[in-house]
């Protein structure tokens, strides 16, 4: 689902595409830790809201990129292949997000399309990191 | 553009598993050093964000460190398969340092493991394990599914989230090499192993991704499962010989890139007949009816081909294929 619901906790920060050298910022944006067993979630994951994220990936399909830690952030490395996606990044800068990739850390994870955005469904030890966010910044917890 | 390059880096391996696939590839002339490296640095130019060397065994390789740390240098996310027998402190310590992500096979647990790779070679998986939480390398495990271990998908996926793996993954064993068509799941053991990881993943608290087996996209709900597709991923495979090879499983090379640079290689790639028809699969009946059908884009090519010659079939081992010769084939 996109919008705030309960149990979505919504990270404050920016997000930016990166095309060819520059670096455009999405206003009205919204990142969310989406815990596992609200709004629908099977899983908990991070969301990340915009229309123009809109056929980066269809809805309900994914694929395996690099996501890695930058400063104060991440970035998803987008595939090169479909002509559809012109961007090649997405930076999402929220330093909080560092808990969860250090600078430099990679990793090839899931991310997944939905309406008005994008999801990163990342593995285990990372899940268990999104989690620990939200226990010690949100006081929630996955049901 | 591809982003990813699988890279058969070796043919050459220590042990001798029941059903490799790759073992076809002993015995060729593999691209030297200066060869690799100057392919690396190209890929780095071309934004290729993810290198897997993979084998026969990569560390047989004597420089394979000097490709590892190139890569890395290079920003380039970098993974590695090994079967254990030749990890050793000194090595992991290196891969700690580069960074480098490691897939380890892991074809059962103990005996079992066993069966597939030879007396002896559990011990090789204690032991890379233990070097990797003692040195920090963040690694994967992988399973080949066959008709033996898949009934262990449970014990299995309790070493793996044990072990500190971030990941398990599955592979059905290919009908290529030394493994013929009897030798993989066929359609009910199929359904069989699904049932069992989706009881697994309730006790078992890890993620599970599913290589070569698109078709799962239609008999899986767990939240815990990636599938991956391997049709549009924009990677491209490198044989050991420099060969760009349509699959790593199939004889078929489009090009070489001996002496050639990757770019001219992989427009040669994306303009070959062959990728094309990959890309935009006609699809057959009962593909064309499947719920599923934009995501699998009709499975495993490679398998279609194997079974039927012909690359828009659908996946003989797809459990909702029921073509009465296949599954005759199959059993």
């Amino acid at each position: 689902m996109t919008g705030p619901a309960e149990g979505k906790l919504p990270l404050k920060g920016e997000v930016y595409l990166c095309l060819d050298g520059e670096e455009v910022k999405l206003e009205n944006v919204s990142v969310y830790i989406h815990l596992k067993g609200y709004a629908l979630a099977r899983v908990t994951h991070l969301d990340i809201e915009h229309e123009s994220l809109n056929g980066l990936i269809p809805p309900k399909h994914g694929k395996f990129l690099t996501v890695k830690g930058v400063k104060d952030g991440i970035e998803i490395v987008l595939d090169k292949s479909s002509k559809e996606v012109k961007p090649r990044k997405i930076k999402i800068v929220s330093p909080i997000l560092n808990m969860v990739l250090l600078p430099n850390q990679k990793t090839r994870t899931w991310v997944g399309g939905k309406i008005d955005g994008i999801y990163i469904g990342f593995r285990k030890p990372e899940v268990r990191k999104l989690e620990e966010i939200a226990e010690k910044h949100f006081k929630m917890s996955p049901l | 553009m591809f982003n990813s390059i699988i890279w058969l880096i070796t043919g050459r391996c220590n042990l001798n598993c029941r059903y490799c696939y790759a073992y076809r590839f002993k015995g060729l002339e593999e691209l030297n050093r200066d060869e690799c490296l100057r392919i690396i640095r190209e890929a780095a130019e071309l934004e290729v964000d993810h290198i897997s060397f993979t084998g026969g065994e990569p560390f047989l390789r004597k420089d394979i460190f000097d490709l590892l740390s190139e890569a890395k240098n290079l920003g380039i996310y970098v993974t590695v398969v090994t079967n254990g027998s030749t990890i050793n402190e000194e090595r992991v310590k290196e891969l700690s340092r580069f960074g480098v992500f490691v897939y380890l096979s892991v074809d059962g647990v103990k005996e079992t493991h066993e069966k597939v790779r030879g007396a002896g070679s559990w011990k090789f998986i204690e032991k890379s394990v233990s070097f990797f939480k003692r040195f920090g390398v963040e690694f994967a495990t992988v399973t080949a599914l066959n008709k033996q271990n898949y009934v262990e998908t449970e014990n299995l996926l309790r070493f793996s989230a044990d072990s500190g793996a971030s990941y398990h993954c599955f592979i059905p064993i290919m009908p290529f090499g030394k493994a013929s068509w009897l030798d993989v799941l066929d359609k009910e053991e199929f359904l069989s192993f699904f049932k069992i990881l989706e009881d697994s993943l309730v006790k078992v608290d890890v993620t599970v991704d599913l290589w070569c087996m698109p078709f799962a996209e239609r008999f899986i709900s767990s939240p815990n499962v990636y599938v991956n597709v391997c049709r549009g991923m924009s990677a491209i495979d490198i044989g050991v010989d420099g060969s760009i090879l349509l699959c790593d499983v199939l004889d078929i090379a489009l090009t070489n890139i001996k002496g050639r640079s990757l770019k001219d290689v992989w427009v040669e790639y994306e303009n070959h007949k062959l990728i094309k028809n990959i890309l935009n699969p006609k699809l057959d009946n009962p593909c064309n009816l499947c719920p599923v059908k934009s995501k699998c884009l009709g499975g495993c090519y490679a398998r279609s081909y194997a079974m039927y010659g012909d690359f828009n079939k659908p996946d003989p081992l797809c459990p909702a294929v029921t073509n009465k010769n296949t599954q005759k084939r199959l059993s």
